[in-house]
């Protein structure tokens, strides 16, 4: 196999919790995200031992979770699923704040797409241009889907949400 | 603090605030990974299998090609014969053969088809409006010049039909008969390969 495992093992290591949480962020169920971090890394792998390293593994296996939870979305059962979600279903377990069950109950109630665009550009930190291109996107819709994620991010936040050791919060 | 501001610090304060099960992940990531592989690979025995009988039986499929085998000759394209009505006589070509079968004086012309299979006729008429009839099966069609008129028929039983021109044409109108000889598949197949071979009647 052409892939160094060692060196693949380290990329595990080094991305696993990364691409869970975004997964996290773009589901908001831990069982998916680990499903979507897990796939993504092997379809990376499989990439990496079949075609070659690809450049940038990072980018590359992010880019593989987003369009496989694309694809999924796009499936009505996980669509209706994420429907019965949306209106109100489990909660991420875990050692959570208040203040992050606040932010889960807004993110997930933002559309998909809007949802998508939001965490890419502000949880992962891409630019614009970057997020229109991994999502096949104009970059017109990206704009606007993200302004649009971002009002009701915010309006969802603002009157109960002060994030942890910075500003005053709120508008 | 931004707006922007604000809703990164909620993302990664959100992210933070739940972490994998990172102890058997690398161990859950070979299994899959295993999975993946068994599956890719049998997904790839299965295409070298279809891709092996399309190369083994593809010719035999009659779609593909020209040959043919008795279970799938329903599905061939039909035959198609053009027939061509003149003062006095007829014309039967089978045009993907090559061969081509026309009234000769004192010889009674004979339009031959296999039997159980549809077939396509083309009709039209060099000259004056002729008819094809074919008395015994209450059949006919108009051939007329400058037109063709397209029909399918299919003859299930084998033998010979009395055929003939049904409109009156002219003087010798009555000197148009044909006869429609109806062979079972593989007499109608050596028929028109010796026809094709010039070796037939």
């Amino acid at each position: 196999m052409a892939v160094d495992d060692l060196e693949f093992r380290a990329f595990f290591a080094g991305q696993y919790r990364r691409l869970y949480a975004l997964g996290l962020l773009l589901t908001g169920d831990a069982g998916e995200a680990e499903e979507l971090a897990q796939d993504a890394l092997v379809r990376t792998y499989r990439r990496w031992a079949l075609v070659g390293r690809p450049t940038d593994p990072a980018t590359y296996a992010r880019k593989v979770l987003v369009n496989r939870h694309r694809s999924l979305l796009r499936r009505a059962v996980v669509e209706a699923r994420q429907l019965v979600r949306l209106g109100g279903g489990a909660e991420p377990g875990g050692d959570h704040g208040e203040d992050a069950m606040v932010v889960w109950a807004a993110l997930r109630r933002l559309p998909p797409r809007q949802r998508t665009v939001v965490v890419l550009r502000y949880y992962e930190d891409l630019s614009e241009p970057e997020v229109a291109r991994l999502l096949r996107l104009p970059l017109g819709t990206v704009k606007s889907l993200g302004r649009r994620g971002l009002a009701r991010l915010r309006s969802r936040l603002a009157p109960s949400f002060r994030p942890t050791g910075g500003g005053k919060g709120g508008t | 603090m931004t707006p922007e501001t604000q809703v990164k610090h909620a993302l990664h304060a959100l992210a933070a605030s739940r972490r994998p099960d990172e102890a058997g992940a690398y161990d859950r990531f070979l299994r899959r990974h295993a999975r993946r592989v068994r599956l890719e690979a049998a997904g790839g025995g299965l295409l070298v299998l279809v891709l092996l009988a399309l190369v083994v039986a593809g010719p035999r499929l009659p779609l593909l090609g020209e040959g043919t085998t008795s279970g799938l000759r329903t599905f061939q394209r039909p035959l198609t014969v053009e027939v061509t009505a003149y003062q006095w006589g007829w014309r039967f070509d089978y045009r993907d053969a090559g061969v081509r079968v026309a009234s000769r004086p004192g010889v009674t012309p004979e339009l031959v088809v296999p039997a159980g299979e549809p077939v396509r006729f083309r009709l039209t008429s060099t000259d004056v409006v002729h008819s094809f009839h074919l008395p015994g099966e209450r059949f006919e069609r108009a051939a007329v010049p400058g037109r063709t008129v397209d029909f399918e028929l299919r003859f299930d039983r084998v033998g010979d039909y009395a055929g003939r021109c049904g409109v009156y044409c002219g003087l010798q109108h009555t000197e148009m008969p044909f006869t429609v000889r109806v062979l079972d598949r593989d007499a109608f197949s050596h028929w028109l390969q010796a026809a094709s071979a010039g070796t037939g009647p």
